[in-house]
């Protein structure tokens, strides 16, 4: 039915053509199986859940000047800073904490159940939080209760104070406990920078970095700082973001001269930054696919209508003698059908090598065999498209004019 | 002959212009593609300092954590300790050294109101000759400064511009955390890419300060800090006296061959902190040329391995095409040929001729693969909007255009030899009767 001996038969006779679209077809198949990972591995780091309203927050540093001020001066000025945004129209809720999600900047600590166990202990984000601290950020509460004013310590610099109450996220908490349900976590005793217990778990929200399997272990503890340098998160109504922020960038100097506002910015311009880095992976990798597609598709028209209209004559003769416009484009597509699947039988083994060197050696991640299916049908279909235009002309030819000089 | 050459060439792709255009697309793309990632590449793993490369080292303790892995492969902490590294300055008998670490500061301008924060870096007067730090003005503090913690700062260009006008400040005096520090030196322009003393892709700092008055002074730190035991007592002094790691040590010696013996230097050190109990991990001390450093950490970003092979392998697509191409070019002009072969060219003429042709095409492909290669650039520096590294990284200079063409003509001479050759090969009688 698709004659696959004589159009095989004239494929070994023509072979150079047909080897170069298969080797070409083989490269690319082992490129974008590869890219396609590496694309869907970014796209999964940058929509990882930021569980906060990031759109309507931002953050602020400010930094005392006056040298050796002392803590109880320090916090003071905190108080007044505090109260003052807390008032401020348009804020909905502030804190003073520190490893701001997607700031870039915060403190990792090492967490355990038991630190006489040899379980390597786990990674997780510190934030120091008010009794507050919960709904400035938007974080709901998951089980147990929040901070009480009266559990609120300050911290001072270099000052090695341990707070007895600790929140984790449900991440972080699931992660130490495996087995208990959140209720179940409630009460039960971690060691972070001294032993603490866990009275409450509250939902996921995203940590100051951009690590992929530990982005939402938080742990918070019911500190301030009365540290020279503070960082406030301010969360906002709706389309307030920019007015808050001149506001606040004019009236804080008020409260307290001495000292400079050295960073303030959106959640929303902290988080595009934090992820600039995979944003432009998916953009490069995503460019360079299309421009090999472009390429791919370019020079295989190229080839095939060569090749084809050296066959003119051969066409011409198998028209005069019955064979239909059908049967012609029929049997081009099936003979390119063959070529491809040959490239695509090299370009598999290829992109699974490339892959493994690639994982092995470059922190890449596996192929993933419903996707790469899916791209190895796309690039037939793309390439076969390419076939179908010069094999549509000659099919097209009078077999009479083409006959005429044999 | 090169100009008739050239001229049939200039006829050649007159007759097949969307074959010529389509392989001119396709080498560009190829050849731009992999410009543009190997320029990045390339000046993210060049050395600044190449000339001082076997003389530079950077120390490793290994203070960590005896319970705990650290922060690489080796587990070896990447800093010291500041009880370590004021006894390797004290003990050390290298020709320069110096321990490190950044700072932030306040600094206040003459009768400003409002003051604002300037990076710097603390450190000891070797720093400035280890790291080929060019002075403009002055020079780096004395040695006695280091010892008496003296308010001394050399300051970079970028500063001395904004408060004195590029003026000649050496003696003047600024207000630091508020303290008055005499400028010594001024720098001239110093664009350390990376910064390789702590391997950050930043630019240098624009205060530098003695060591001892930052640590006295206890300005703020900037980079990372690991305290992996918690600090006995309270307060700063508590910190300095503490096994938080959190110091950059370099040494730079007189030849590479002491590097062993500076090496038993640091293990014998070793060996007397572990009687005193310290050093609890197993005996691994190391130092590390600049080279070295930034292999060590890993300082280029593994993707970019990924994006070199993955830019490889499309260029070598492009190839493939364009064999492909100039094969159906060449095959489909046998009339021309046998004219040409009749009339006596022979088959190195033809095979000459394919080959000139060839190389105006990739010539072609190489100008428009320069423009491909720019806005690629350009559009990398987009995706990084605000990172002065990523414009330093992305530039296209004149050696990378001049590559860029040579390789588009190197790659399609490549790409046409096989077609040349097919091209070239028939008789003329047989060229002349498949002709039509």
């Amino acid at each position: 039915m698709l004659e696959l001996g004589p159009i095989f038969r004239s494929l070994l006779r023509r072979k150079t053509i047909g080897v170069l679209i298969a080797v070409q077809i083989a490269v690319v198949i082992a490129i974008l199986l590869n890219l396609q990972v590496g694309v869907s591995y970014q796209l999964q780091a940058l929509n990882q859940e930021s569980g906060i309203d990031h759109q309507n927050m931002f953050y602020m540093n400010v930094h005392i000047a006056e040298p050796n001020l002392n803590p109880d001066a320090i916090a003071s000025i905190v108080n007044a800073d505090l109260d003052y945004i807390r008032k401020t129209s348009g804020v909905i809720d502030a804190v003073q904490t520190i490893s701001v999600p997607y700031s870039g900047s915060g403190w990792s600590m090492s967490i355990e159940v038991d630190p006489a166990d040899d379980i390597r202990p786990t990674v997780c984000y510190f934030r120091m939080i008010d009794d507050r601290g919960l709904n400035a950020l938007g974080i709901n509460l998951l089980a147990g209760r929040n901070f009480r004013p009266e559990e609120v310590e300050w911290r001072i610099p270099y000052g090695a104070s341990s707070p007895n109450q600790v929140l984790l996220s449900q991440q972080l908490a699931e992660h130490l406990f495996p087995d208990a349900t959140l209720a179940e976590i409630v009460g039960r005793q971690v060691h972070l920078t001294g032993p603490m217990t866990v009275v409450g778990v509250v939902a996921t929200s995203h940590g100051p970095w951009a690590s992929i399997d530990q982005v939402h272990r938080i742990a918070y503890v019911p500190q301030k700082q009365a540290f020279d340098s503070s960082t406030y998160v301010v969360r906002t109504t709706p389309g307030k973001l920019e007015e808050t922020i001149r506001t606040l960038e004019q009236n804080l100097p008020t409260i307290y001269r001495n000292r400079l506002i050295r960073h303030i910015e959106s959640i929303e311009v902290a988080k595009k930054r934090l992820y600039q880095g995979q944003n432009a992976s998916v953009w490069v990798f995503s460019v360079t696919s299309i421009a090999l597609l472009f390429v791919v598709v370019c020079g295989m028209t190229g080839m095939v209508n060569f090749a084809i209209r050296r066959r003119t004559t051969h066409i011409g003769i198998r028209r005069a003698l019955g064979a239909t416009q059908f049967d012609i484009m029929r049997n081009l597509l099936v003979e390119y059908a063959l070529i491809l699947c040959v490239g695509i039988g090299i370009g598999v083994p290829m992109a699974i090598g490339l892959n493994v060197y690639l994982v092995t050696n470059q922190e890449f991640e596996p192929l993933m065999a419903m996707s790469s299916a899916l791209i190895v049908m796309a690039t037939l279909a793309v390439c076969l498209l390419a076939v179908v235009f010069p094999a549509q002309q000659v099919s097209k030819l009078d077999p009479a004019q083409i006959t005429r000089s044999v | 002959m090169l100009r008739y050459n050239i001229f049939l060439a200039a006829r050649g792709i007159r007759r097949h212009p969307i074959l010529s255009a389509l392989m001119a697309v396709a080498v560009a793309l190829g050849i731009a593609m992999f410009m543009s990632i190997f320029t990045i590449s390339q000046s993210m793993s060049k050395n600044p300092l190449p000339q001082k490369n076997d003389f530079l080292y950077r120390v490793q303790l290994d203070a960590g954590d005896p319970n705990r892995p650290g922060d690489d492969p080796e587990n070896r902490p990447h800093q010291l300790t500041y009880m370590d590294a004021l006894a390797l300055m004290r003990e050390g008998w290298a020709l320069r050294q110096s321990a490190m670490f950044g700072i932030s500061a306040i600094i206040r301008p003459e009768g400003a109101e409002v003051p604002f924060e300037v990076f710097g870096r603390a450190a000891y007067s070797d720093f400035f000759s280890m790291f080929d730090a060019p002075f403009k003005y002055g020079g780096p503090w004395s040695d006695p400064a280091d010892e008496n913690r003296e308010r001394v700062v050399v300051l970079a260009a970028s500063i001395n511009d904004q408060l004195f006008g590029g003026e000649d400040s050496v003696g003047e005096h600024i207000t630091l955390k508020e303290e008055l520090f005499r400028v010594v030196g001024v720098l001239e322009e110093w664009n350390l890419l990376p910064r390789v003393y702590d391997y950050e892709w930043s630019p240098t700092e624009d205060t530098f300060i003695p060591f001892t008055t930052a640590a006295e002074m206890e300005f703020d730190r900037r980079g990372s800090t690991n305290c992996w035991q918690s600090i006995p007592g309270q307060g700063h002094q508590a910190f300095l006296a503490s096994e938080c790691i959190w110091i950059q040590f370099w040494v730079e010696l007189s030849d590479p061959s002491e590097r062993t013996s500076y090496l038993s230097f640091l293990d014998s050190y070793a060996n007397q902190q572990k009687e005193l109990g310290r050093f609890q991990r197993p005996l691994d001390n190391a130092m590390h040329t600049i080279d070295e450093w930034s292999k060590y950490i890993r300082a280029v970003d593994e993707g970019i391995v990924v994006t070199i092979i993955i830019a490889l392998l499309f260029l070598i697509v492009c190839l493939i095409n364009s064999i492909g191409l100039l094969l159906a070019k060449f095959l489909s002009r046998n009339s021309e040929l046998a004219v040409h072969r009749a009339m006596g060219a022979s088959r190195v003429q033809l095979f000459t001729r394919f080959l000139v042709e060839s190389a105006c095409i990739g010539f072609t492909g190489g100008l428009l693969g320069l423009v491909f290669a720019w806005l690629g650039l350009m559009g990398i520096r987009v995706l990084f909007r605000g990172e002065s590294v990523v414009a330093h990284v992305t530039q296209l200079d004149f050696s990378l255009a001049v590559g860029t063409i040579l390789l588009a003509i190197a790659a399609s001479l490549a790409a046409s030899l096989y077609p040349a050759w097919r091209g070239s090969r028939g008789t003329p009688a047989s060229l002349l009767r498949d002709a039509k």
